[in-house]
């Protein structure tokens, strides 16, 4: 792992004990690219988000994290499963980061309104700050709505439902723990968790879909 | 609906990590392939990323950036499946014989074959099935399916060392010096083909896979 | 490395405007979906094939024939990536070629026509052999009814550059599922192969080949070549036992011909440090299609050696061992596997 302090700060947040990614990443190591694909869809705002803190501008953020992401692809075989994946990738994506912004300080073509203006080099993270991107007013607008209307769904469940939910979401609890915690079976963890999700997504994914475009 | 929402329910268990084997592996099909299983997948782990940061990460970008992914994606030679490793069973191998069926008229293979994949299982426990099990049957003078069977709970974990006597049953694939010569071999003498001058004679003159 | 993201945020643009994707990272015109579509979507690049598939393949054949060049070379397969450098010379009479090895074991690699000596300094070992096969290519293709035409679909999908050369995007469709497909890149002027990639049935990537860089028309001295592959002093030669046989002969059949590959020759193999008259040399019989090759090695059955049946995938070239009765049996090919299996399940012995 990583000793480096300054990055210490601005450690992966705890990652939600389970194998969840491991089985995805092994079965995009037997071939099976929709696997990985998945990984993706997971983590791509969030790899988003890490890069966003040292770049500014929103199309360099996602060159970088696509070429993370092909980096991870390339490098699966060589992820063993004892650390989490995420870890890996928040590796990856910060060495990727890095080798893009030295690259472009080398090319005198490129303006710095790409990179951050107190950028003293590559270390300079700053863990509570928003990163700074060129979404639109109507996006942002649109992702506080959805923000708003999932906290409303989410407050609209049964405790039951909503309580199994933030356990897993928030605690990081395994259905084992949960099912304890509960005083359940742990199908019945499953099934709670599984209707939180469907009730608050009912609500968000007519808006998804005006959102984004149809297909994938 | 009643099928979809059951779909839906395996991926909510798919995030957290609780489907194995055959479940696992449906489940991570249908998210990845189907409209409605992506959108799915997208919408759990976005309610999951709101409550622990408080923001919804979902964009209109999203969409463009995975379908620009897809793209390079293709273009990504597969990852690597090193002859010492136990992950043998591409699944695409799986799939291919029933594709085969509509061009190779073989009957006898065609039945044989598909059997793999109903019995064989999918990837995360992963099956090591001796294919000797399937022309060995004609050669003993016995029909095939006793010892497809026997071949199919020879599942093996990953991480499980090769047990068990040599010639004995399914064995983990351990590759040897005698396989790389006939590879070599392969490569030296097989090259009757159109891209042998002059790629495919720099090709094998330049790889060497895992080794000699 | 460094990415010219101004054209990037044009083309993303263009993707958020939901038309196509030109990826710029050496992929080809794909559809919106990135999924490989039967027949592409595309606006840009698609045309009607004038070439055959055999003509096409010939134009590539001759052009490696007619000039000069250096470069280098990169092969990735199964998760390996090695690399060599490359001298080709050519003089009407004589083709030359020198493979450096940039990974992996040292080697160095020399071929004239169908002679091939391999140099291995670390073993101090050469060792020479010829290969006929090398020679039997274009008259394969030259035959009346190129069966290639009849097994493969061309298509060609527009240009890109590779190594800083233009080149025509071509590509090979299998029309069984015997077989791989292949994408290959193929200069502009010349016709030269300056990347190659073997695909399975849902068009992924299972290997791909190409040059990094490529100087056409370098100066390439093919009396350096010569010399240089002469060089065995200090070296232990190594001549393989090798002896052309039948199929008839060493008492093997195929009862039923897997569609499209036809028999190309049958060799005995000695293995090392024994001779190839002995009774346990390795029969090998090779099969091809025009753009694929399967060998079938038999050895007589010893519960010493033939210990782990089953198939291996490295890149596009896959293995099948298994045990028939008293014999062994190992498939190569860069076919799927239940190509290897059908030829499994056809050989038999005729005693």
């Amino acid at each position: 792992m990583n000793d480096d302090p300054k990055l210490l700060a601005t450690q992966p947040p705890p990652a939600i004990p389970d194998n969840s990614d491991l089985l995805l990443v092994q079965r995009a190591v037997a071939g099976d690219q929709g696997a990985f694909t998945l990984l993706v869809i997971k983590y791509q705002r969030r790899v988003q988000r890490l890069i966003g803190r040292m770049v500014r501008d929103v199309d360099l953020v996602e060159d970088i994290a696509q070429e993370t992401f092909i980096r991870a692809y390339r490098a699966l075989h060589q992820f063993r499963g004892d650390a989490q994946f995420y870890t890996w990738l928040y590796r990856i994506a910060v060495n990727t980061a890095k080798k893009f912004l030295l690259d472009l300080k080398r090319n005198p073509t490129v303006s710095d309104h790409a990179l951050k203006t107190d950028d003293d080099g590559d270390e300079t993270f700053r863990p509570d700050s928003e990163p700074i991107n060129e979404e639109t007013p109507e996006s942002v607008l649109a992702a506080k709505e959805v923000g708003l209307a999932v906290t409303a769904a989410l407050n609209a469940l049964p405790d039951d439902l909503r309580l199994a939910l933030t356990l897993r979401e928030m605690d990081g609890m395994s259905y084992e723990d949960i099912a304890e915690a509960m005083n359940c079976p742990i199908g019945t963890v499953r099934s709670r968790i599984f209707r939180a999700r469907e009730a608050i997504s009912a609500k968000v994914k007519p808006m998804l879909e005006r959102q984004t475009s149809k297909r994938w | 609906m009643q099928e979809v929402l059951k779909n839906r329910e395996n991926v909510s268990a798919l995030a957290d990590g609780q489907l194995h084997g055959e479940e696992f592996a449906r489940a991570a099909e249908w998210a990845a392939r189907d409209a409605d299983g992506q959108m799915t997948w997208q919408a759990y782990h976005g309610v999951g990323d709101l409550l622990r940061t408080g923001e919804w990460g979902a964009s209109s970008r999203d969409a463009a950036f995975m379908a620009r992914f897809k793209v390079r994606l293709q273009q990504e030679p597969l990852p690597s499946r090193q002859f010492e490793s136990p992950e043998l069973i591409a699944i695409q191998v799986i799939d291919a014989p029933a594709r085969a069926q509509k061009s190779f008229k073989n009957e006898a293979a065609n039945d044989a074959t598909y059997r793999w994949k109903r019995l064989a299982g999918f990837a995360s426990v992963l099956a090591v099935v001796a294919v000797g099990f399937l022309a060995s049957g004609m050669w003993d003078g016995q029909r095939g399916s006793p010892q497809l069977a026997q071949a199919a709970e020879a599942t093996i974990q990953p991480n499980q060392a090769a047990s068990g006597p040599p010639g004995d049953g399914p064995n983990l694939m351990i590759r040897n010096s005698e396989l790389d010569a006939l590879l070599a071999a392969h490569r030296q003498f097989g090259g009757t083909t159109a891209f042998q001058v002059p790629t495919g004679f720099l090709r094998n003159a330049t790889f060497e896979g895992g080794g000699r | 490395m460094p990415s010219p993201f101004m054209a990037r945020r044009t083309c993303a643009r263009v993707l958020q405007a939901g038309a196509l994707v030109f990826s710029m990272w050496g992929g080809s015109v794909a559809a919106q979906t990135g999924v490989e579509a039967p027949a592409p979507i595309a606006t840009n690049g698609v045309k009607t094939t004038e070439r055959s598939a055999s003509e096409w393949l010939l134009r590539m054949h001759e052009a490696s024939r007619q000039r000069n060049y250096m470069g280098t070379f990169v092969v990735q397969a199964g998760g390996h990536l090695s690399s060599a450098r490359i001298w080709h010379a050519c003089d009407g009479v004589q083709q030359m070629e020198r493979v450096e090895s940039l990974s992996g074991t040292p080697r160095s690699t020399f071929r004239r026509n169908d002679e091939v000596t391999t140099f291995l300094p670390a073993s101090r070992v050469a060792i020479l052999e010829k290969r006929e096969s090398l020679g039997l290519f274009p008259h394969v293709l030259q035959a009346a009814n190129s069966s290639i035409d009849k097994l493969y679909r061309v298509q060609t999908s527009g240009h890109e550059r590779v190594a800083g050369l233009e080149a025509d995007v071509v590509r090979l469709r299998p029309q069984d599922n015997l077989r791989f497909g292949y994408r290959i890149w193929s200069e502009r002027k010349t016709g030269l192969v300056v990347k190659l990639q073997t695909l399975d049935a849902d068009g992924r990537v299972l290997e791909q080949a190409a040059f990094s860089e490529l100087q056409l028309d370098a100066p390439v001295s093919m009396a350096n070549l010569n010399h240089l592959m002469g060089k065995t002093e200090g070296y232990r030669v190594e001549k393989p036992g090798l002896v052309k046989t039948t199929s008839a002969d060493e008492g093997w059949a195929l009862k039923k011909e897997v569609p499209g590959f036809k028999s190309m020759s049958c060799f005995k193999r000695a293995r090392v440090g024994t001779s190839v008259t002995a009774q346990d040399a390795t029969f090998q019989w090779i099969f091809s299609d025009g753009l694929a090759s399967v060998s079938l090695f038999v050895d007589a059955y010893d519960a010493n050696r033939h210990a782990s049946p089953g198939y291996r995938v490295m890149g596009a070239t896959h293995t099948l061992t298994q045990r028939m009765g008293n014999w062994w049996l190992t498939a190569v090919g860069e076919v799927p596997l239940h190509t290897l299996s059908a030829f499994a399940l056809a050989l038999e012995r005729k005693d």
